[in-house]
């Protein structure tokens, strides 16, 4: 495997990673398949990309065109797409899990609802975007950097970098406030949880808006590389749910050892002359189905195991 | 203090508790004992909103059915159920301080009186309880419940599986709770010795109904009863 390679696999697993996760402790806390995690990542990227349009002008005003610009526009990029998913988050809590909580057969309630959800905001997008595919600026700027005598893309070093960032923020919070301590709670037994004095359902807010933000930072940084349109959060969807499963649902480290291991496979299969792109997402759900076969439990399975 | 009218319970369309009545005055300690599938773990479920109920809770003469579990502990009913709940891979730290949650203020005396009860917790601060034995998951159920600040305090078959030594440690926290602070407490269990130990007043639960029910001295002493009820 050449370094190409092994930058290239972690950009992915760093995106498919954020993806996962917000899947997972969605699924593992307030017990929701959130099919609409898509349209986080779509509706992210769209407000990401109206705002960019909108602070051009008042940022090239305030610092010119120089680093100063670049950097003020990065920072807007990325705290629009994790606020627009943030709220997005929120959305879905009011609609998919608020009325339907307490009711019979949520789980596949809350499915179906996410599921409508994604399907009418890609509906709502095309409406007022059209089919077109849209670009973000580029917030980590173009160019290589040569790290150890491999090359680096600004735009993987500031996915890489950014995201390892955000999760270890994310990891801290849930490890070391009250409200992690809550979530971590919920994840590991809601009724424990709920019998403990923990409102489920109000906790659970804060879940859907921190899921929804992950997948709004995944949109600003995959649109480094991909264009923004209205089902551009289709495959990221696909993908997050798969290495969701792969790492085991609930599972953190689970998620992120899936991520990892389902990146560097698209990175490898992709550089292979004989399999190539087309054999990407074939080697992957080939690799997941097996896997779970023998570990029907995933990665996280495994990891829980080796504690006990 | 808690007073059933009536209480019917159903899982589905399954009906497990037939109109239970019964009342629990401040500072006691009830026993609810019967055979497995009497319907004692449903009694302490439905008082927690964890299954369908008709009827009537009254904590304090307010109606309190169909509250949530999390409102319920809130007005302060405290719950260590049979299955314990724990969270198995946070320590046992942290599995008391989830229970905290709606006793902030009180976290330090909590812990202390859990400390005080169960010193082995103090020992075991940093062990996830997914690798404790039963008996230390027991008690870090029991301090859950208590860091929640309960005024009254369910117990579900707080012996099951435990050895004898560990369920003596575990009746005398109970004792001590009650006598020190005056927790009321409700026990649901199998181990009718266990129970007639700690009760004052001792309900005796047959496929969902309340069969025979009085001072626990008093059916002790009943030789019909004892036969039939406890074994001697």
């Amino acid at each position: 495997m050449s370094w190409i390679t092994l930058v290239h696999g972690l950009n992915l697993a760093a995106i498919y990673g954020l993806m996962a996760i917000g899947i997972s402790i969605l699924w593992s806390s307030i017990g929701m398949i959130n099919m609409a995690h898509g349209a986080s990542f779509a509706v992210a990227g769209f407000s990401a990309w109206q705002v960019s349009l909108a602070a051009k002008p008042l940022i090239a005003a305030a610092f010119g065109t120089g680093l100063d610009a670049s950097v003020a526009m990065a920072v807007t990029m990325l705290a629009t797409g994790v606020i627009a998913g943030a709220l997005f988050g929120a959305l879905i809590y009011l609609l998919a899990y608020l009325p339907i909580h307490d009711k019979a057969n949520y789980a596949v309630r809350s499915l179906i609802m996410t599921l409508a959800i994604n399907l009418a905001t890609v509906q709502i997008l095309l409406q007022l975007f059209g089919p077109n595919q849209r670009s973000l600026p580029k917030i980590f700027g173009f160019g290589k950097l040569e790290i150890l005598g491999v090359s680096v893309r600004y735009d993987q070093l500031g996915t890489i970098s950014s995201t390892a960032v955000l999760m270890l923020l994310v990891i801290a919070w849930l490890r070391y406030s009250r409200k992690g301590l809550e979530i971590r709670a919920m994840m590991q037994n809601p009724e424990g949880a709920e019998l403990s004095g923990i409102s489920v359902r109000w906790t659970a807010l804060p879940v859907t808006m921190m899921t929804g933000a992950l997948a709004g930072l995944a949109a600003i940084l995959l649109s480094q590389t991909i264009f923004v349109s209205p089902t551009s959060g289709a495959m990221p969807l696909i993908k997050g749910l798969t290495i969701a499963l792969l790492g085991g649902l609930g599972s953190i480290p689970g998620a992120l050892a899936g991520a990892v291991i389902i990146g560097f496979l698209e990175a490898i299969v992709g550089a292979l002359p004989f399999l190539g792109q087309r054999y990407v997402l074939f080697s992957q759900f080939l690799f997941i189905i097996v896997f779970l076969i023998a570990r029907p439990r995933g990665i996280g399975g495994l990891l829980d195991e080796t504690r006990e | 203090m808690l007073r059933i009218e009536e209480l019917y319970a159903y899982y589905g369309m399954a009906q497990s508790l037939h109109g239970v009545s019964l009342s629990l005055a401040e500072g006691d300690i009830a026993g609810i004992i019967g055979p497995n599938g009497a319907g004692k773990s449903t009694l302490m479920d439905a008082i927690m909103g964890l299954v369908r109920t008709q009827g009537s809770i009254k904590l304090d003469g307010h109606e309190i059915r169909g509250l949530s579990p999390a409102d319920l502990v809130k007005s302060g009913i405290g719950y260590a159920p049979e299955r314990a709940h724990l969270f198995p891979y946070m320590s046992v730290r942290d599995n008391l301080l989830v229970g905290a949650y709606t006793a902030r203020a009180d976290i330090e005396r909590n812990l202390e009186l859990v400390h005080d009860l169960f010193p082995v917790l103090r020992e075991r601060w940093a062990q996830e309880t997914a690798t404790q034995s039963g008996g230390e998951r027991q008690m870090v159920s029991l301090g859950r419940a208590l860091m929640t600040s309960p005024r009254i305090l369910l117990v579900d078959e707080p012996t099951i599986g435990l050895a004898p030594r560990i369920c003596s440690a575990i009746a005398e926290a109970l004792l001590r709770l009650n006598r020190e602070t005056g927790l009321t407490i409700l026990i649901a269990e199998q181990n009718v010795n266990f129970a007639m130990e700690l009760a004052r007043h001792v309900h005796v639960l047959e496929t969902g109904r309340i069969a025979v029910e009085g001072p626990a001295q008093q059916l002790r002493s009943d030789p019909e009863l004892a036969k039939a009820y406890f074994g001697h």
